[in-house]
């Protein structure tokens, strides 16, 4: 429908579709980060993370959520997400109920 | 109508319920005013700045157990409490003064006596202030994070020693994850001592208690010229001392530094660029200034009543014992860190103003927010290509991209598209017509690389090239976009029109 409306310029934009949780494939290995100055990373960090066992990034992670864990409210069953609120309702609430 | 206001009524009793019921993941957390001897959190947050308040509230709403440590007091760090808030509050109100002094005859008011009252116009910027920092307590608890207010410590790479203010307990937390965030703190000029009386720091020029006659600034960078707005508009004879030859500081496009020097100017701001500050010395109530013409060598002594010293920032990591367990700080002080906010130690990150990058309180939160998802999701997202700047003077100054200097020197061909406020409807109107807008676009694609804008409400328009520059759009696909008549943001599409093709108001 909102389609028909543009005549005929196409955006650069696109919409590529509903955001899904890629599986990540974690790489471990410490990067320069795009605003660091110098050239390279103090050799401590790969070293201390040769040795090193932590809790977080260090274990392997999916990317996913765990089962039965939840990241966002609307990935909740319908029971648990907020009630859809209709115009009239919202009428109601900025009229001060005096409809 | 009965049965629409009771479903309405439990639409509020279950969201209500279900915002404050507590999780079990948040049994192990407790309230400030309860905090044991010990404590266990997923995510310890150091520093309740823009960029650690952020990143605790986010890091809770992804179901983590969360704590945020500040030393201050009070939450919000230096941009709610001596920054960006309380300048803003001054801007505002200094410029209402101004314009009813000397701009309201031309546009047909009559105003009798106006006078400044100095300790109101302060009363509502702490009020300002205590409202935004007071709401951020309260988002807090909103969001179940744990709230420390002291400072705190490394004891080793998983312990934090917090000791506790305001009568709070000492309390030393276990955390799996840790987020540096303890900001920065103003430069000082070696040789000059800041007693923030007669010479004061951006701090101390947000609180003076009087309009001081003359006022000398050291650094013609974005604290400056705001600080410089503000006294000026309030009856103070200001002069800018700057090192380099233009003003703005690095990032601003050249033909806008060149632009908004002369409208500032204009506006009675006097500059002393390629200048360099010897040294500065207080002589009973006046500040004597030593400079010398960085080109010539001619030196000079200048005399003020007041001297503020805005020479930039620096990362603050003092007392946080990183010395302790080895996190290394580059030369400037940052702490070092790799593409995922993570410093040597992979559950012990960093964001903000103490680590690389621009000192923003915007770039803070972005990262505060990524550095949460890191944690959580193993994925987070900071465009640093698209970081916008704002400079909050009269006109306002706001850039995002890169400047025209930075296209040429990659020596990509662009475009230029530029059109001035003088040709658009509203700026006429409100009889505020300086500045311009100026996109810089691919030449071969029209993809947009960069937008600079000088003028009213700059800060705001920004926003539209930020969004644009984001999803990688074109300029055609800014000028396409229908604009609302008559607003200042036509100024926006004309220019983004002009960079493909010709303007049509101009």
């Amino acid at each position: 429908m909102r389609q028909a409306l543009i005549l005929w310029h196409k955006p650069l934009i696109h919409f590529i579709g509903r955001r899904s949780w890629q599986k990540a494939t974690q790489d471990l290995a410490p990067k320069l980060h795009p605003l660091d100055p110098h050239k390279e990373l103090p050799s401590s960090f790969a070293a201390y993370r040769l040795k090193a066992q932590q809790h977080g990034p260090l274990v392997k992670s999916s990317g996913l959520p765990n089962a039965g864990e939840v990241i966002a409210r609307f990935q909740l069953p319908k029971r648990f997400q907020y009630p859809v609120v209709e115009d009239l309702e919202i009428d109601i609430v900025n009229s001060g109920g005096a409809l | 109508m009965n049965s629409l206001v009771s479903r309405f009524a439990r639409s509020v009793a279950s969201t209500g319920s279900l915002a404050t019921r507590p999780s079990a993941s948040f049994a192990l957390c407790s309230s400030r005013g309860y905090a044991s001897k010990t404590a266990e959190h997923d995510v310890l947050v150091i520093g309740g700045g823009p960029g650690g308040y952020v990143a605790a509230i986010k890091a809770a709403q992804l179901g983590l157990n969360t704590a945020c440590v500040e030393m201050r007091g009070r939450l919000g760090g230096t941009c709610l409490n001596v920054g960006c808030i309380p300048s803003k509050s001054l801007l505002n109100n200094s410029m209402r003064y101004h314009d009813v002094l000397h701009d309201s005859k031309k546009r047909g008011v009559i105003v009798g006596n106006v006078e400044l009252d100095l300790a109101q116009m302060m009363k509502a910027k702490d009020e300002s202030v205590d409202q935004l920092t007071g709401g951020i307590e309260m988002l807090f608890k909103k969001n179940k994070v744990t709230y420390y207010k002291g400072k705190g410590s490394f004891i080793d790479e998983h312990q934090v020693q917090i000791d506790a203010i305001e009568g709070g307990e000492d309390t030393i937390v276990n955390a799996k994850n840790i987020i540096i965030a303890t900001g920065s703190e103003p430069t000082p000029f070696p040789g000059i001592e800041v007693d923030e009386k007669r010479i004061v720091s951006s701090t101390g020029a947000i609180a003076l208690p009087e309009v001081p006659k003359r006022l000398a600034i050291i650094g013609g960078g974005i604290i400056g010229l705001e600080m410089a707005s503000v006294w000026s508009r309030l009856g103070s004879e200001v002069t800018i001392l700057e090192f380099l030859p233009a003003i703005g500081g690095a990032g601003m496009d050249s033909e806008v530094s060149k632009t908004i020097q002369k409208l500032l100017q204009k506006q009675g701001l006097k500059f002393k660029t390629g200048t360099k500050v010897l040294g500065a010395k207080v002589d009973g109530e006046e500040v004597h200034i030593d400079l010398e013409n960085a080109k010539s060598g001619k030196q000079e002594t200048i005399v003020a009543d007041t001297l503020l010293v805005a020479v930039g920032r620096r990362p603050y990591t003092e007392g946080l014992g990183l010395e302790k367990i080895g996190i290394e700080l580059d030369e400037r002080k940052r702490v070092v860190m790799d593409n995922e906010y993570r410093t040597k130690f992979p559950h012990i990150r960093v964001i903000g103003d103490c680590t690389f990058g621009p000192m923003l309180a915007h770039k803070a939160e972005e990262e505060g927010i990524a550095a949460a998802e890191y944690i959580k999701l193993g994925h987070g997202h900071v465009n640093y290509g698209v970081i916008p700047s704002v400079m909050y003077t009269h006109p306002e100054v706001a850039w995002v991209g890169q400047s025209e200097q930075q296209v040429k020197e990659s020596g990509k061909a662009y475009n230029v598209g530029k059109f001035p406020y003088l040709a658009n409807s509203r700026a006429k109107t409100n009889l505020d017509t300086d500045g311009f807008v100026k996109f810089i676009t691919d030449k071969e694609t029209d993809r947009i690389l960069g937008c600079h804008i000088i003028g009213a409400n700059a800060g705001e328009a920004i926003a539209e090239a930020a969004l644009a520059l984001e999803y990688g759009a074109s300029a055609e696909d800014v000028a396409r976009t229908c604009h609302a008549h008559p607003t200042l943001s036509e100024a926006v599409k004309e220019a983004a029109l002009s960079a493909y093709d010709k303007p049509i108001n101009f």
